[in-house]
């Protein structure tokens, strides 16, 4: 979804269906403002600065605040 | 309903419960006012999608026979509580509000939901909450909308939304909550209650319908500090059914409800939380900045902080939580789509297309914001700020989107795991509520707690009921 700010109709259809989703035109029109919202919130995720050790861990109860 | 029924759905679960133990006060009387009072105003606030009258009187009866006999369980032994309909109760259908789950019926409870049992409450219904705990006030949901007995044209918050307006109303004397980006705190705020989220992991969420496996948080929701302590004392500690569920021991909340908060440190994030935007409401900063000056009257220090990585929470915490509430809800989703409603159904089908690399990168952002917050609590004990950006807003404006943008005050508490909590702190100049959040160190939930009941046996709002 990174880079996907102004999405068309057609591109969103191919999303949905990849994710098993059978949308009508209409459905995908309604659901546009939402993904093009999420998608450039989501492309400044990419712009933060993380260290190749930062990993994606699952989180943890044991929350260490010295960690 | 007689002056006398009113004061008992007034009182405290603490002085309620003096007066059960004391038998000055019987279960069956108090149990009886309770379910008049929502039998006579639940029509227009619409907390309950579920009244237990039958099952709640028998509950009381028995907690009556047990006190009589000197079997006294403690503060919540007969004591009038309900539950956010996705706490699975035995027996009682649970929905999640949901038409997907609208004959759902468990045949075992929450773990939560039998804690609270064996501590003796009386269970008087199931309330009103925002579809699966996301999005906002949907009416396609199919399910009664919960509205905020201050203003009944303003909505309650959410997406514990019925037990903020339940609680608020005298309804029930306390209630759980559950919590993926701000629903205890949020309707806690727009309430003028308290809501208190702790640590993730403190509490189980075994036999809880969920959202986010990752974000998904149990906790009370009273009118007092000292009540969500009581609350919070029954459910806490480790449940071998919740593999998130810690074996941290739990301390004696009650215990840390001293009023002092000379000597703590105070931590304000304020290029965040105070941020000079449109879409943060001015009013809402002021009295929030009177109550950090309370704070710093009845000795604490208050400082400035900096977590430049808070930015990214608000990309991270929807990433994650849709992501994960698409995974479980996908079979439903591309089956029977008719049966969410329109808010949810286009929420749930925004987190089937994010791709995979934008989940990895939201936890890996996650951590980092986890890390800043763990630098920042060496030097404080809390952080403080507004619970919520804005005041609740009128049904008419709340659509799917206006929901996605409010900047959330709330979220990154979800994904950092802290303990927070939402306390009274003032009114508006329409008269609806502004609560304060102030958040801690993992499993710090005694520090606060106390210096939220410090600040609300100062401020003294719990003094004032909504007009309904």
């Amino acid at each position: 979804m990174a880079e996907s700010e102004g999405i068309s109709v057609d591109q969103l259809r191919g999303l949905a269906e990849r994710a098993g989703l059978s949308l009508t035109h209409d459905e995908l029109v309604a659901l546009k403002p939402m993904f093009d919202y999420y998608a450039k919130q989501t492309s400044a995720l990419f712009e933060v600065e993380l260290a190749a050790e930062d990993p994606a861990v699952m989180y943890s109860p044991n929350w260490d605040p010295q960690s | 309903m007689t002056q006398t029924q009113t004061e008992l759905c007034y009182l405290t679960i603490r002085e309620a419960g003096r007066l059960l133990q004391s038998r000055q006060l019987s279960p069956v009387e108090l149990t009886r006012a309770f379910l008049n009072r929502i039998e006579q105003l639940d029509t227009k606030l619409q907390s309950y999608i579920t009244v237990l009258s039958e099952r709640a009187m028998a509950a009381a009866r028995h907690a009556e026979a047990e006190i009589l006999r000197g079997d006294y369980r403690g503060p919540l032994h007969g004591i009038p509580i309900a539950l956010k309909d996705l706490y699975d109760t035995q027996g009682i259908r649970t929905t999640a509000s949901s038409r997907v789950m609208a004959t759902r019926v468990p045949t075992e409870d929450a773990t939560t939901t039998s804690r609270l049992a064996a501590a003796g409450s009386i269970l008087l219904g199931k309330l009103a909450m925002h579809e699966f705990a996301l999005g906002g006030p949907d009416p396609t949901c199919g399910f009664p909308l919960a509205r905020n007995p201050w203003n009944l044209e303003h909505i309650p918050g959410g997406s514990s939304s019925g037990s903020g307006a339940a609680v608020a109303a005298g309804l029930c004397m306390g209630s759980l909550g559950s919590c993926t980006g701000g629903s205890i705190r949020g309707p806690a705020s727009h309430c003028s209650i308290v809501g208190l989220k702790p640590t993730y992991g403190r509490v189980s969420r075994y036999g809880v319908v969920p959202l986010s496996w990752t974000l998904d948080h149990c906790g009370p929701m009273t009118w007092t500090v000292e009540d969500t302590a009581i609350m919070l004392q029954a459910i806490a500690g480790y449940d071998p059914k919740d593999a998130t569920s810690s074996r941290a021991p739990v301390p004696n909340y009650t215990a840390s409800l001293i009023e002092d908060v000379k000597g703590m440190t105070v931590g304000v994030p304020r290029h965040y939380f105070f941020a000079d935007s449109p879409s943060i409401n001015r009013e809402t900063l002021s009295v929030v900045e009177t109550a950090l000056k309370t704070l710093q009257e009845l000795g604490a220090r208050v400082v400035e902080v900096k977590i430049p990585s808070l930015q990214y929470a608000g990309a991270s915490q929807p990433v994650i939580m849709l992501s994960e509430a698409f995974a479980y809800h996908a079979r439903q989703l591309r089956s029977k789509p008719e049966e969410f409603g329109d808010m949810v159904r286009a929420r749930f089908r925004t987190g089937a297309l994010f791709s995979s690399g934008d989940y990895v990168q939201a936890q890996r952002v996650r951590n980092l914001i986890k890390r800043e917050f763990a630098n920042v609590l060496q030097q404080v004990d809390l952080i403080a700020s507004p619970t919520m950006s804005n005041p609740p807003p009128d049904f008419k404006s709340v659509d799917v989107m206006t929901t996605a943008r409010v900047p959330s005050f709330t979220g990154p508490y979800n994904l950092t795991g802290m303990p927070a909590i939402s306390v009274p702190c003032g009114f508006n100049s329409d008269g609806l509520p502004i609560g304060l959040q102030l958040a801690g160190k993992p499993f710090d939930e005694p520090t606060v707690l106390r210096a939220a009941y410090t600040f609300q046996q100062h401020v003294r709002l719990f003094e004032k009921r909504p007009p309904v």
